[in-house]
């Protein structure tokens, strides 16, 4: 009995000091049974950058930083903590990326060309110092409060400026301020003076709107009626326009069969051998009325018949 | 005069009259094998026995840290991970110790100074002495010790089940996947966190079951003094707690 509760605080006490350390290397986020290797690298500054921190390949977690140390030279030497199974050519390189200030920073790997050799465990990668992001927007917003200043001081200068023509040119608004001022009085002595005739104005006005009114709302029906007709008119003269397109487009086709001679009204106006045919039909016709005129006797004397009668 | 000097100096005598047990009960003429029976069934007693029912106050505050903190960090501009980020850490420093030490100081502190105060009342305290034993040595030590090595085991238990018991309400709840969970927690996970809560339980550990066996080992005035000293006993382990665990953190954080 003895034996067996000393052996159950020795379980329990061995129990949390395994769940307590595998515990702290698991928030760590130190691999417990995973196989790693391991990779040194070289920075200019940590940048934030602790042991735990996560590495990226390609925005994956492949692994952790496991101590940061700075070195006799003053440059800060990272040991980190690879899982087996990631594959890191020679020309790959490493960067701080993250933003400090939030405390989540992270070393990122960035491949080399696939068919270079693995670095091997023990290894070195070249570290690429970049500046922190806070760093340079905290650069950055100093250039920009120098140029803020810098406006305002134009600003400044430009209201000066401003002040000074309006000093020198007081004297000419004074007189058109005067003038203007003379303007409105006049503008509202009139409107008191006119103010009966303004108002009949108005009541004239609403007396007219309110006849319209009034017949617009008496006689709505006569008008939809006749909104209906002209409708209806409208349809007609939409017939009478098609039967009026068809006409027109015979009458194209006459005319074009007149003009390319198809017909004997085209012959006719076309063709001027008639013409000059009438033309001499007509001059022998002249001949004989003219020869008849002078011997009438040369043709009546064949007409003895005549005589029986 | 001399009345209100004693009175107003109280605190002081009670301090040094607190001091001198403590120590008398580890500077022992005896050899440690006298009370190591005794030990041992004391760390069960205090211990493992109260395993249970820290885990189960562990899960639950972890549980409802999860869901309080998901519930306050309700931003488009903070990832779902910041709830691991805080809920781990509040466990790991405060939650756990703190909620570890309340339930012993009501489990384990009223029950030492009520066995203490009855072998008081009933004599076998006296009894002890009369046997030659060292009863300071005989009676407080073991406890103390127990109290000292048991008490950062049931942390560590606590801060395992409560983080535990956050992951799986962040999982049941819908707040936040387990993934997302333990990468918060890591992300921000400072390794000397969980020694700064060891160190409290450690403390915590030691302030109660010495305040109890004060209060018991001095009890008087039959079964009433009993009770009296058993609720002292645990009250005034909780306010030591509480005073120690500020005085910690402004020391050593």
């Amino acid at each position: 009995m003895k034996h067996s509760k000393e052996l159950i605080v020795g379980l329990s006490l061995a129990a949390a000091a395994v769940v307590f350390v595998l515990g702290i290397r698991f928030l760590q986020d130190v691999p417990l049974f995973r196989s790693t290797y391991v990779l040194y690298t070289h920075f200019d500054s940590a940048g934030g950058l602790s042991g735990g921190s996560p590495i990226r390949v390609r925005g994956v977690d492949v692994g952790t930083v496991e101590h940061v140390a700075l070195d006799p030279d003053n440059r800060v030497r990272i040991r980190l903590h690879l899982d087996n199974n990631v594959h890191v050519p020679e020309g790959s390189y490493a960067e701080i990326g993250g933003i400090s200030a939030l405390g989540s920073n992270y070393v990122v790997i960035f491949p080399g060309p696939a068919d270079n050799p693995s670095i091997t465990d023990e290894g070195y990668i070249e570290g690429r110092s970049t500046p922190d992001a806070l760093e340079a927007v905290t650069e950055r917003s100093v250039r920009l409060t120098e140029n803020v200043e810098e406006a305002l001081a134009n600003a400044n200068v430009l209201l000066e400026d401003t002040g000074s023509l309006i000093g020198a040119t007081g004297a000419d608004i004074r007189p058109t301020l005067r003038a203007l001022r003379e303007v409105t009085d006049a503008l509202a002595q009139t409107l008191r003076e006119e103010q009966a005739s303004v108002q009949q104005i108005i009541r004239n006005v609403e007396t007219f709107s309110e006849d319209l009114a009034s017949i617009s709302g008496g006689s709505a029906d006569t008008l939809a009626q006749t909104l209906r007709r002209l409708d209806q008119i409208a349809g007609h003269i939409e017939g009478s326009l098609g039967t009026l397109e068809g006409a027109t487009r015979n009458l194209d086709e006459i005319l074009h069969k007149i003009n390319h001679g198809d017909g004997t009204i085209a012959r006719m106006l076309n063709d001027p051998t008639l013409y000059i045919r009438m033309g001499s039909t007509l001059g022998t016709l002249e001949s004989l009325m003219q020869d008849l005129q002078e011997n009438p006797r040369k043709y009546l004397r064949h007409m003895d018949i005549v005589d029986v009668f | 005069m001399t009345h209100s000097l004693t009175w107003l100096l109280r605190p002081v005598t009670i301090l040094g009259k607190y001091s001198l047990l403590i120590a008398r009960a580890f500077v022992s003429p005896d050899d440690f094998r006298t009370y190591r029976k005794n030990t041992i069934s004391e760390m069960i007693r205090i211990g493992v026995e109260s395993l249970p029912i820290v885990a189960l106050a562990a899960a639950f505050s972890g549980a409802v840290t999860t869901v309080q903190v998901s519930y306050q960090l309700v931003s488009v501009f903070l990832p779902a991970t910041v709830i691991g980020s805080v809920v781990a850490p509040s466990i790991i420093l405060e939650l756990a110790p703190v909620v570890t030490g309340f339930i012993l100081a009501g489990r384990v502190g009223a029950r030492i100074a009520a066995e203490l105060g009855t072998m008081r009342v009933t004599e076998q305290i006296d009894a002890l002495e009369t046997m030659g034993l060292n009863s300071i040595s005989y009676l407080i030590a073991p406890r103390i010790l127990a109290g000292v090595v048991m008490f950062p085991m049931l942390y560590v238990a606590a801060c395992a089940v409560g983080i535990g018991g956050g992951i799986v309400v962040a999982n049941l709840g819908g707040y936040l996947t387990t993934q997302e969970f333990v990468q918060g927690a890591q992300n921000f996970f400072r390794p000397f966190d969980p020694y700064f809560g060891l160190s409290k339980a450690f403390v915590f550990g030691f302030i109660i079951t010495s305040v109890s066996c004060y209060m018991g080992y001095f009890t008087a005035g039959g079964a009433e003094g009993v009770g009296k000293s058993t609720t002292q006993a645990a009250v005034m382990s909780c306010v030591f707690i509480l005073i120690a665990d500020l005085v910690l953190a402004v020391a050593l954080l």
